[in-house]
């Protein structure tokens, strides 16, 4: 008997089984305990090294393959070949490069979707162009998949580039230092250094880089200010007729190159919306970067129709006189009181654009300059039939790619329109809602269906009022809705919409919003209002230890809310751009004068070039002083704790409370005293 | 005729049936072609794993909520469960039939145990916000581990079923094949819960 092998064979069972046990002990210690002088990248090789070493030892010796008959291992083997080879073809089919340039013009870097996709502009992971075609001229087929490569936050970190290196935008700017300070010689210092320079000065209506305009754009602009320009509402303001406006005059001109060098800081209102600017300021960017994207954010998306004919493009010549005023970024805003000024002198624009006839069926394409049109609106009686071609339109442009071609929405990430929809359409406050959901938005947590969601509808109010209407009418009534609809059922007009439009409600505004709407079904008696209760909300959250004694779920909503769309869901940054809330944080929190560092940085913001684990980042973080102290010591609390940092607290850490935060508001501090503080701290 | 089956079967497997090309016993030999496909089943899960993980839209994340130190507890208990399995079906080939019956029910027993943690950790994050509907991390974790599971829990059936079946016919060094089957069934299960602990645990935290 081959295997009668005696007491040999359970000695060698011991050591094996004890070889497991310690590889799992050092696979668990070099995880909750990492070494120094083991980098992350080493950790994952050994943990994937130890890992198949313990698959084959419990195959060659416990499952004795070893002195087994060989065809064994063969079969195995194939199995597991099969295996890989088809977890190798699904990773390239789901992860393909090819799903990236899709990233790059439809998801904001926090994994939101942008809305007004346009056909055509981004590509299916892992498909052709044949196949892309196909899908793409329906409108409404929206892949599961398509739309998971797109909520994907970490691809983004490819997308964003890095701002330029210092290196080379630094050379250009030192050999562009001198134009400011003697405008004489300017545009010969300009003409040397850049080839395109060259071609402005005999060109008055010279064309620019396009496509260095779309790079710097894509690059650097569009993570905030979104893929087409549509910004998001109440928090970056669009680029749409806004910036053609002030580009029509010489001090607007002045004033947009103004915005990139030294960004903008202060409230300022566009279209309607209250937007508490935050641009920070861009001179890392070379002089025929910043020309090339006012350019680009001039003429794109349509902007070019509401462009006076005499504009001349900008060239980099207006940029470099521009550089070297040391303004701040609130100097800035004054600049722009005195632009509009300017631009309301010389008259506005024409706003009366028609969208280029090829490009009317995209909806984005609708200059937002028509809603300064009221006439548009006026003649539609009250009680017409609405137009159903342009909300399903509207629809598949803006709606499908998160609530789906049949409005059956994706559980737990995007709420179906069907009952929940139609019960809301059937109250006046019900309806007022549904119009503010689209205008501002929706943020927070809800419950449709007895599914949970974290509420995070974009504000559409991009869209003109009859778009909005119409695509409100169309999710009332299509798939099947109208049969929920009672009899008298009234379309929406763009009246409506109009009333609701300058609110100037921020999305979780319209979160409070929807509970009051919620309570009016119910009051007029309409029985099948089934299990749509915010009331559940807070039951997600869930086991709040007892030890804790500050608001987790306000802690994760502020978050949320604020601090995601730069440093991400869970806190890991981008590289190059905003750096990540891990340790890092754990370890200032730690120091001497850390934690009241950590305050400043919330209320006062920080600027200047700091490093992070070994990455450098040109530090550009707003202040917060417009939350409350409660929300900026529970948002404390929360990137502290969140994602395993609690583990790399000091076991002594109390939690921020409010009067923490009162106690360091009055201060008065910049962002780069914050910033020297830092300098200061005895940072491991 | 499978009943019969030899303790060392690459010698001497019943070759009554003159078409028979192969001397391995059936049942063995049956169990590892299920392993190979069972490998690409669990290959496919873990590669849906890995492919969606950080998409999901909603928290809570796997950083919020993998217990590192309880996993690995459960990842030992589950790798000395395959100790224990080698000791029983070498007290059986020894015709120690006592041993034979206290090591598989105590490789059921650290089965159980293992299936313990599991069903204590899913109520662990269902409590704390995580279901099969919240996300994409919540949909291909639990059907992953979920299947996994399932897996343990037919094994520990099976052990126990194998235990309780030596009172009412006894069994001898002769029947080994049996309960070497229902071992590679239980190492790969063990194998498996290796990847998993690795790829799905442990590299979160890299």
């Amino acid at each position: 008997m081959a295997q009668g092998n005696g007491n040999h064979g359970i000695r060698d069972y011991v050591i094996i089984a004890l070889i497991l046990g310690v590889i799992t002990y050092i696979e668990f210690y070099i995880v909750e305990h990492p070494l120094p002088w083991l980098s992350s990248a080493w950790v994952m090789f050994w943990l994937i090294t130890l890992s198949i070493a313990k698959f084959f030892m419990v195959i060659w010796w416990f499952m004795h393959l070893k002195d087994d008959d060989k065809s064994y291992t063969g079969f195995f083997s194939s199995g597991m070949v099969i295996a890989m080879g088809t977890f190798i073809a699904f990773t390239f089919l789901m992860v393909a490069p090819g799903s990236l340039s899709y990233v790059r013009s439809e998801v904001a870097p926090d994994g939101r979707f942008v809305s007004g996709d346009k056909p055509g502009d981004y590509q299916l992971p892992g498909f052709g162009d044949d196949v892309r075609t196909a899908i793409d001229s329906d409108g409404y087929s929206r892949p599961m998949f398509e739309i998971l490569a797109s909520a994907r936050p970490k691809d983004a970190a490819f997308v964003i580039d890095p701002p330029r290196a210092p290196d080379d935008a630094g050379t250009l700017r030192a050999e562009a230092t001198p134009a400011p300070e003697d405008e004489a010689d300017a545009p010969v210092a300009d003409a040397e250094d850049a080839g395109e320079a060259g071609d402005e000065v005999d060109a008055v209506e010279a064309t620019w880089d396009e496509a260095l305009g779309a790079d710097v754009f894509a690059s650097n602009c569009a993570s905030c200010h979104q893929g087409e320009g549509q910004g998001v509402p109440g928090a970056f303001p669009p680029l749409r007729s806004n910036v053609t406006d002030v580009a029509a005059t010489d001090l607007g001109r002045e004033y947009l190159i103004d915005v990139l060098l030294y960004g903008l800081q202060g409230p300022i209102t566009v279209d309607g919306t209250d937007y508490d600017g935050l641009m920070p300021a861009w001179q890392h960017l070379d002089n025929d970067q910043i020309a090339a994207v006012l350019n680009h954010a001039s003429h794109a998306w349509n902007n070019e129709d509401a462009l006076p004919a005499t504009f001349t493009p900008f060239a980099p010549d207006d940029v470099a006189n521009q550089r070297g005023q040391g303004l701040g970024a609130s100097d800035v805003l004054d600049l722009r009181a005195r632009a509009h000024d300017s631009a309301s002198a010389e008259g506005r624009p024409d706003d009366d654009v028609d969208p280029e006839p090829d490009e009317a069926d995209t909806d984005e394409a609708e200059e937002p300059a028509d809603a300064d049109e009221p006439d548009v609106e006026e003649p539609e009686a009250p009680d017409a039939t609405w137009d159903e071609a342009l909300g399903a339109d509207v629809y598949a442009g803006n709606c499908a790619s998160c609530h789906q071609g049949e409005g059956q929405g994706v559980p737990g990430a995007f709420p179906p329109l069907r009952d929940n929809v139609t019960d809301f359409a059937t109250t006046s406050e019900g309806r007022a809602y549904l119009g503010r959901v689209l205008l501002y938005g929706l943020q927070g947590p809800i419950t449709v269906d007895g599914t949970d969601y974290a509420g995070m509808m974009p504000g559409m109010a991009y869209l003109d009022d009859d778009q909005i209407a119409a695509v409100l009418n169309h999710a009332s009534h299509a798939w099947g809705n109208d049969d929920a609809l009672p009899s008298d059922f009234a379309p929406f007009t763009s009246d409506h919409v109009a009333d609701l439009r300058d609110e100037g409600l921020g999305a979780a505004d319209v979160l409070d919003l929807r509970d009051e709407a919620l309570a009016a079904p119910e009051a007029d008696g309409d029985a099948d209002e089934p299990a749509d209760e915010p009331a559940d909300d807070d039951a997600d959250p869930g086991d709040a230890a007892t030890t804790v004694t500050w608001d987790e779920a306000r802690g994760a909503d502020v978050f949320g809310a604020n601090c995601t769309a730069c440093h991400q869901p869970e806190g890991q940054g981008l590289p190059g751009a905003f750096p990540p809330l891990r340790s890092n944080v754990t370890d200032i929190a730690s120091v001497e004068g850390g934690r009241s560092y950590l305050i400043d940085v919330l209320l006062y913001g920080l600027q200047g070039p700091i490093t992070v684990d070994g990455s450098e980042y040109a530090g550009n973080m707003p202040g917060w002083q417009q939350l409350d102290d409660g929300e900026i010591a529970d948002a404390l609390n929360h990137l502290l704790h969140a994602w395993g940092n609690d583990d790399a607290l000091p076991s002594g850490f109390v939690p921020y409370v409010p009067d923490d935060i009162a106690d360091r508001r009055d201060e008065g501090r910049s962002p780069q005293e914050v910033h020297a503080v830092r300098e200061g701290l005895d940072l491991p | 005729m499978a009943a019969n089956a030899p303790t060392a079967p690459a010698d001497a497997a019943p070759t009554g049936h003159g078409w028979r090309s192969s001397k391995l016993p059936d049942i063995k030999l049956m169990m590892w072609v299920f392993l190979a496909s069972d490998c690409m089943f669990f290959g496919s899960l873990i590669g849906t794993y890995l492919i969606y993980k950080d998409r999901s839209l909603v928290g809570p994340y796997p950083l919020d909520i993998f217990d590192i130190p309880l996993t690995t507890i459960s990842t030992f208990v589950l790798l000395m469960s395959s100790f224990l399995m080698v000791i029983a079906l070498h007290a059986l080939r020894q015709n120690n039939i006592g041993g034979f019956r206290l090591w598989t029910a105590g490789v059921a027993f650290f089965g159980s145990i293992f299936l313990g943690f599991q069903i204590y950790e899913f109520l662990h994050f269902v409590d704390a916000g995580l279901s099969l509907n919240t996300s994409l991390f919540g949909s291909t974790f639990y059907v992953l581990t979920g299947t996994h599971g399932v897996h343990v829990a037919i094994g520990v059936l099976w052990l126990v079923s194998i235990v309780v079946a030596s009172y009412i016919r006894p069994v001898t060094s002769e029947d080994a094949v049996y309960l070497e089957v229902a071992g590679l069934y239980w190492h790969f299960v063990d194998i498996v819960w290796i990847v998993i602990f690795t790829l799905v645990y442990l590299v979160d935290f890299v």
